[in-house]
């Protein structure tokens, strides 16, 4: 029935994609130039390859959700992407623009094949296949210049870092990761716009000294984390992860309201040749922690099943309670094909605000002397420092199966350090003309201090039993060839906490709007989600085979 | 007498006679100028006989078309380069590839450049001390423009050349005319062999913070805390890949301070801070980098300049761009119109062997010191891009001036066989821009 309909669409879009290349202009302008847009149509096909068991959907006593695994192709997606910029008014020192991006798509994959269907929940799946309503809307705001004063007001993405690695000292914006591949795509490919005021006054003191204020008077949102049985995440647990994540993304934060507010101040400037910003920021952590683990007593949670009941008086006795219990009565009744209990109605979860503190400097390089000896470095160095006050995570009891028992407050501080370099390698160069070869060294470590139990924080700084601090490395190379028309990327990373992964991508320009990019991707792990090994102390976050191995082939028609 | 006296005297009259006799005499490092040059400036190209036997030649070729058939006609007027292109259409993507010859017109300075000339060129001189510099080779002895990073002077420095050093000064010293444009780059990238074309459209301004001369603050723009020479913006409206990309580039008068480049990416809607190596890659698929502009767009001292001789060249200097014709899928303009002129031809090779350029021959005009045509050649010592830097003269609005505007940043592979015919129209010039312009600050600002 959806192949009816689906391969018309597909080979329309494929039709008119062919046929509009030859005649569309680029850019569009409106109203005298005051309006212009431009956009982007991709489609997109994912195949994944060496899935293993788990990957598929199939555990021990077969497949986990049914019927429901990944297939290939794990996706195959229409992605439309616009965005428009109205220059309402314009004066050499005052400016009114109105700003806005949008995007809409459809993954195809679950309707293609209906065992990635059926292993994904209906909710979970509807909003995987398709952005709803202010989804769609990524930034509108109006922007108005007037002399030294900038003012933005609407919805917003903020970049306030300077590295790519890792998010260090970005952290005004949650993160959508639904749809994208962390360390592929680019983090604002994974902003979730916030409806905002956002103020720059420009000094004219020597240093350009930039005072910057964000206020984000109510708007709060969550990290997406891609659903249970979608292409990033197949660790069907039928249903329990779903469940859980349903409650963090709407259960604490629906419960927020206006007083909830949140905003920061950074400040750039300029001084012995060094960009630097410092900054500050007090807002919610982009994902909660656990706060009912048992401690409510028996207020806490009561079995609604016949096993959670036969099992409650023993499991209050060992202590276990709250949503550990839940967890427990969920996951075998869901082994046993038994009624599933439901979820507790007490808030189990609860977003809590952090203090982050953050410096970024930038300089460049270009050559070191030492006495007559002349070293050509030309190398731009991008540093970040986070500060974080206060972090709320979870306490986990080392185990096979680590029950959550009691939250704490840590400290995290954190670098990023990048070096990138643009390299006239000989024998490239000769088959280029003469492009460089762009590299970038990274190197992201982060600590928790005063670390002396298992922490389990959902926001971000999980890690391998065991793990104080993780340290990532990382390395990319980008050039090109055929006057710039094929471009070629290369970029592997590695944490010491036990994952890393490599991937490479050909882009080729044809004219004006065509673009076909292939990209391939291997990732290789040593601990899980699934983590069972008896050891907690010395596993990791991911489980050996945790991979994510997949292609990707992409046709795009910019305008 | 005694002896010891006479020999004193002898000493002392020899040594008055030696320095008088040298005191007249142009040390290397000094002025070459002399104020009977200066009455008679400036000189046009060609005058009296020399001038009356390019009028019979042009009475034969002004109009004329030329193109594959009968340009070995005009072969001795023309690089080699700009003949096997002209020679050879359908390696360019056309059929028929032609220009036509105009009368050669002398070409003024603004009365800004006159006044500052007269006033400064005879003080002007380079001074005989090396310098550390931050490339490599740094400055040489008798190759530094003394007063340029003091911001002294104006005008151009060296109106008789004796070096190519000297006409370098030159070409760096003058602001290009306009002291500040804002300019509209239009143009496609070509592929001849597939005709494939893609869009560039790159509106950039260029404001220079010293020697200034036609358009207030005269000769040096206030408050330049940073010390800078030149700041440049340039924004990608196409290709879409990178539309909206921002760029800006400072050049510093310390020349121990590389060039600044900061990029602002909407992709990831980020200020990259860039380093000066960057200036040396071509922008978004053309053959021509931030460095090429002009002829060259950087500190005059970071290569090593020599005048090779004169050439009589068919150049650019009066266009007329309504002119100018182009198929789909061709790389080359078709109607240029090319007026004859001795041009100065000066190579150049960067003092860094690393540099992607081994050789480059530029052809100047002797009345502008203008680079005009060049040619480059790769590392390998082969011929690898051809660059036509053609003008048209322009009225600037209040003050009134005529300008000789460069509209045209042509840069086209000879090895590759790719071109990006563009053209760069003049908005506005003169304008004055605030120096809280030229901070990343409002790099962020007019980013989204």
């Amino acid at each position: 029935m959806y192949k009816k309909f689906v391969l018309p669409i597909q080979c329309s879009f494929l039709v008119v994609l062919f046929l509009t290349c030859a005649t569309a202009h680029a850019t569009f302008y409106f109203f005298d130039g005051k309006l212009e847009s431009a956009g982007k149509i991709e489609q997109k096909a994912i195949i994944k390859y060496n899935m293993v068991d788990w990957e598929k959907g199939k555990g021990k006593y077969g497949y986990r959700s049914g019927d429901g695994r990944m297939e290939n192709p794990a996706s195959f997606k229409t992605h439309f992407h616009i965005d428009a910029n109205y220059h309402l008014y314009k004066t050499d020192r005052n400016m009114i623009d109105i700003y806005t991006l949008w995007e809409w798509f459809y993954d195809f994959a679950p309707d293609m094949r209906h065992n990635i269907h059926d292993g994904m929940h209906s909710r979970d799946r509807n909003r995987y296949q398709t952005p709803h309503g202010q989804e769609m809307c990524r930034e509108l705001y109006i922007n108005i210049v007037n002399g030294p004063w900038t003012f933005r007001i609407g919805k917003q993405m903020v970049v306030w870092g300077e590295t790519s690695l890792k998010r260090t000292a970005d952290v005004v914006n949650p993160l959508d990761s639904r749809s994208h591949m962390m360390g592929v795509d680019d983090w604002e490919d994974f902003k979730k716009g916030l409806w905002m005021v956002r103020t720059f006054y420009q000094t004219s003191l020597k240093n350009d000294l930039t005072p910057e204020i964000i206020w984000v008077p109510h708007d709060i949102k969550v990290m997406d984390i891609a659903p249970e049985g979608s292409l990033f995440n197949t660790q069907y647990s039928g249903g329990f992860f779903s469940q859980l994540q349903r409650r963090w993304k709407y259960d604490e934060p629906k419960a927020r309201g206006v007083k909830d507010s949140q905003g920061g101040i950074r400040l750039r400037g300029y001084n012995w040749d060094w960009d630097w910003t410092i900054l500050w920021y007090n807002g919610f952590d982009p994902a909660p922690v656990q706060v009912d683990w048992g401690q409510r007593g028996k207020e806490s949670y009561k079995p609604t099943t016949a096993f959670g009941w036969a099992q409650y008086p023993g499991t209050m006795n060992g202590g276990i309670a709250g949503i550990n219990l839940w967890a427990g009565e969920y996951n075998v009744n869901y082994l046993q094909g038994d009624p599933l209990p439901k979820f507790p109605t007490d808030r189990g979860f609860k977003y809590y605000r952090t203090d982050n503190y953050g410096a970024t400097a930038v300089k460049h390089f270009d050559n070191v002397r030492i006495r007559d000896l002349y070293i050509p470095t030309k190398t731009t160095a991008r540093i970040e420092f986070t500060f974080k006050e206060g972090v709320h995570m979870n306490r986990i009891k080392p185990g096979p199966s680590p029950p959550v028992y009691g939250l704490t407050k840590k400290d995290i501080i954190g670098y990023a350090l990048e070096l990138s370099r643009d390299w006239m390698i000989p024998y490239i160069r000769n088959w280029n003309g003469e492009r460089s070869v762009d590299t970038t060294l990274s190197l992201y470590q982060d600590w928790i201090m005063s670390w002396k139990d298992h922490h389990l924080g959902l926001s971000g700084y999980d890690r391998g039993g065991g793990d104080k601090y993780t340290t990532t490395l990382g390395f990319s190379a980008s050039t090109d060839w055929l006057k710039q028309d094929l471009d070629t990327r290369f970029n592997t990373s590695y944490c010491t906490s036990g994952y890393g992964d490599f991937w490479t991508q050909l882009m080729y320009s044809q004219g004006d709007h065509l673009r076909y990019t292939v990209l391939w991707r291997t990732s290789w792990s040593n601990a899980g989600p699934n983590n069972h090994k008896g050891d907690n102390y010395h596993a990791r976050w991911t489980e050996k085979d945790d991979t994510i191995q997949y292609l990707m082939v992409k046709l795009g028609y910019l305008f | 007498m005694q002896r010891w006296e006479k020999i004193y005297i002898v000493f002392m009259v020899v040594g008055m006679i030696s320095l008088l006799l040298t005191a007249g005499m142009p040390r290397p490092c000094s002025a070459v100028v002399t104020e009977e040059q200066m009455k008679n400036w400036p000189v046009p190209c060609y005058q009296g006989e020399e001038l009356q036997k390019v009028r019979e030649w042009e009475k034969t070729w002004v109009g004329k078309k030329i193109n594959q058939d009968n340009i070995d006609q005009v072969k001795e007027f023309l690089s080699d380069q700009f003949y096997e292109v002209f020679k050879n259409p359908q390696d360019w993507g056309a059929t028929e590839l032609f220009f036509s010859i105009v009368p050669y017109q002398q070409v003024s300075y603004t009365p800004g450049v006159m006044e500052a000339t007269r006033k400064y060129a005879p003080t002007a001189k380079l001074d005989p001390n090396p310098r550390k510099a931050y490339w490599k080779g740094e400055v040489l002895p008798n190759e530094f423009l003394v007063g340029w990073d003091k911001a002294e002077g104006a005008g151009i420095p060296f109106p008789f050349p004796q070096s190519g050093v000297e006409i370098a000064w030159n070409m760096e010293s003058s602001n290009q005319y306009g002291d500040t444009r804002s300019v509209h780059r239009d143009g496609v990238v070509v592929n001849p062999r597939t005709k494939a074309e893609r869009r560039a459209i790159q509106p950039w301004i260029h404001d220079y913070y010293t020697r200034r001369c036609d358009f207030p603050p005269m000769p040096n723009k206030p408050d330049n805390a940073k010390g800078l020479r030149r700041a440049m913006f340039l924004e990608i409206v196409e290709p879409l890949d990178v539309k909206d990309t921002r760029y800006m580039e400072l050049r510093y008068l310390d020349v121990t301070k590389p060039e600044d480049v900061w990029i602002w990416f909407p992709l990831f809607r980020r200020i990259r801070r860039m380093g000066v190596v960057y200036k040396s890659d071509t922008i978004d698929g053309t053959d021509l980098g931030p460095d090429d502009e002009m002829g060259w767009n950087g500190h005059t001292n970071v290569k090593n300049w020599n005048i090779v001789g004169r050439k009589e060249m068919l150049v650019g200097r009066h266009e007329d761009t309504t002119k100018y014709t182009k198929e789909k899928g061709q790389a080359v303009w078709n109607g240029y119109q090319m007026e004859r002129l001795n041009t100065y031809v000066v190579e150049c090779k960067w003092k860094d062997p690393n540099a992607s350029y081994s050789k480059e021959v530029l052809y100047f005009d002797p009345e502008l010191w203008r680079a005009l045509q060049k040619v480059t050649w790769d590392r390998q010592g082969r011929v690898w891009r051809q660059f036509f830097y053609h003008r048209e003269m322009l009225k600037t609005k209040d003050p009134n001036v005529v300008i000789s505007h460069c509209f045209e940043l042509y840069s086209m592979d000879l090895q590759r066989r790719h071109g990006s015919p563009t053209m760069d129209k003049m908005k506005e010039a003169g304008k004055n821009i605030d120096n809280s312009f030229w901070t990343i600050q409002n790099l962020q600002k007019l980013g989204f």
